[in-house]
């Protein structure tokens, strides 16, 4: 790699450790008009940020507002950056979609957001339906957009059964065996995915990503 | 309870003896029948007979200090669920249901919690905003007539810092505030990054009289923290935690711990100098009267105050 580009990308990691939003969209600015190659501007630059943040944060060395501005500026950097991929041919490489909410009767929002955050700036597409989500909405926005996953969060144990009822929703509706349904939220676990019938159990916002990420099995990382 | 101890401040109080907040008010509403997605506040309105009967039961209990059904009262939280114009009336009657439950010589706490706003720049909400939403709710709790203010589960030290001088803007009566923490590999952190000492030494700069921890940790976890609480302040301190955790069996919510172990841990953390006790989490008039109990038979010699 020729070291400007090299010092380039350096500078694009540094702005999502710094949490610098205005300096990632710069970078991305700049990084179009120098036609250096999105896919690695994002995936060696912004993505190896946002990578070793929660990295950091899963051990307890940076916390959630370092993570949250992190994030962000990787989004920003993002959208300026898929522009030119949007009109490529590799722009036909469709991002694989997420939709995701807050389960019904729970209106937690830090946990679920977090996930929906790391997991766009991580390279998915993901379609966030808030909190206190209708088991017949999930079911209904999942026919519609046809998600390869689907993540339902919960932090109480008292509600975190209506998941159940989004699992047969979507069996209903014929639509079960063409997503993988992803659970999350302190009550989760495990053991609880498996009774339910859920297919993957994430511990954290960071795990959810690795966890996606080796399930639809193209890590977006070049290595 | 003589009439003369009943005037006596909280803070005197504390340096005779352990003093004991009251447990979980959520836990015991949902078990009468809190349908999930209510706001708890909103029963002081349409249950009253209800709210009055769980301050009751930590009453007998033997809790010292009742706190009102008021943490998520604040005009911003309420906004979530659509309820903002009715911050007065729903403080003011949580005031008036746990002074009804409380004797001569027992305290009511005005309890304040998190407006679950995020703070700028992670959230959109400022400082200036928060404070006011804490100084507004302060002040009916304040003239509906608590004897102390307890703030809880505060996961950002700035917010908690935006109370703290909301409550002090209306207020001097005693002050409580805790901060909720997590356990991580380098030591105890608020999901915000703050540490225990610093953030501990803010808040009584900017005017709380007792400071501690509550949620998030079960006792076991809360009893290394305490001891860390105590080493970081010579303000009185209160610990409070939770029942562990949660667990799902058989489609029903169950906190494994039991009230023996729980009070075990709580006396541990009293002998590492909290001044202050109670239950989070979990945690009912069974936890509370057990703690009672072990604590009235402990030779209790106040610490970190002499």
């Amino acid at each position: 790699m020729e070291k400007k580009l090299k010092g380039f990308l350096e500078k694009c990691y540094r702005a999502v450790l710094e949490g610098d939003k205005e300096k990632a969209e710069k970078l991305a600015t700049e990084a179009v008009k120098s036609n250096y190659d999105p896919y690695l501007v994002i995936e060696k630059g912004l993505v190896r940020g946002i990578e070793k943040l929660g990295k950091d944060w899963e051990q307890g060395t940076c916390f959630l507002p370092e993570l949250v501005l992190g994030a962000e500026a990787v989004k920003a950097g993002i959208s300026i950056l898929q522009e030119p991929i949007l009109k490529s041919k590799a722009g036909k490489r469709n991002l694989p979609r997420v939709i995701i909410g807050t389960i019904e009767g729970d209106i937690h929002d830090i946990g679920k957001t977090l996930v929906a955050t790391m997991l766009s700036a991580n390279g998915f597409e993901v379609i966030d339906l808030g909190v206190d989500v209708k088991s017949e909405n999930f079911v209904k926005m999942a026919k519609k957009y046809e998600p390869r996953f689907l993540c339902l969060s919960s932090l109480l144990t008292t509600t975190m059964q209506n998941e159940l009822r989004v699992i047969e929703g979507l069996r209903k509706a014929n639509l079960r065996k063409k997503l993988k349904i992803m659970v999350g939220g302190a009550p989760a676990s495990p053991s609880w995915a498996k009774e339910i019938g859920a297919d993957l159990y994430a511990e954290n916002a960071i795990e959810a990503v690795r966890i996606a990420q080796k399930e639809i099995g193209h890590e977006l990382k070049r290595k | 309870m003589s009439s003369k101890e009943s005037k006596k401040s909280i803070l005197e109080l504390s340096r005779q003896r352990v003093v004991l907040f009251d447990g979980a008010m959520g836990t015991m509403l949902f078990s009468y029948g809190l349908p999930f997605g209510t706001p708890p506040e909103l029963w002081n309105l349409s249950h009253p007979e209800i709210i009055l009967k769980v301050h009751q039961e930590y009453i007998r209990a033997g809790a010292d200090i009742i706190q009102t059904n008021t943490f998520g009262a604040s005009s911003l939280k309420l906004k979530k669920s659509g309820n903002e114009k009715k911050m007065e009336k729903l403080n003011e009657a949580a005031v008036k249901l746990a002074r009804t439950a409380c004797p001569d010589g027992k305290y009511v706490a005005g309890n304040i919690g998190p407006t679950g706003e995020f703070l700028e720049p992670v959230g959109k909400a400022k400082y200036k905003q928060l404070k006011e939403a804490f100084s507004e709710q302060a002040e009916v709790l304040c003239s509906a007539g608590v004897d102390l203010f307890s703030i809880e589960t505060m996961f950002d030290l700035r917010e908690a810092l935006a109370a703290v001088e909301g409550v002090r803007q209306v207020s001097t009566l005693p002050l409580f505030v805790c901060l909720t923490f997590e356990k991580k590999t380098k030591g105890y952190f608020t999901l915000m990054g703050d540490e225990v000492s610093s953030s501990l030494k803010k808040l009584e700069q900017a005017g709380a009289d007792v400071v501690g921890a509550n949620c998030t940790l079960g006792s076991k976890d809360m009893v290394r923290l305490a001891s860390v609480i105590r080493k970081s302040t010579k303000l009185p301190i209160i610990v409070q935690p939770n029942a562990g955790m949660p667990k799902l069996v058989k489609g029903k919510t169950v906190y494994l711990q039991k009230p023996s172990s729980f009070a075990s841990d709580v006396l541990k953390i009293v002998k590492s100098g909290a001044n202050f006790v109670g239950g989070c989490c979990g945690t009912t008039p069974e936890f509370i009267k057990t703690i009672k109990k072990r604590i009235t038979a402990l030779e209790y010699k106040p610490s970190g105050l002499s």
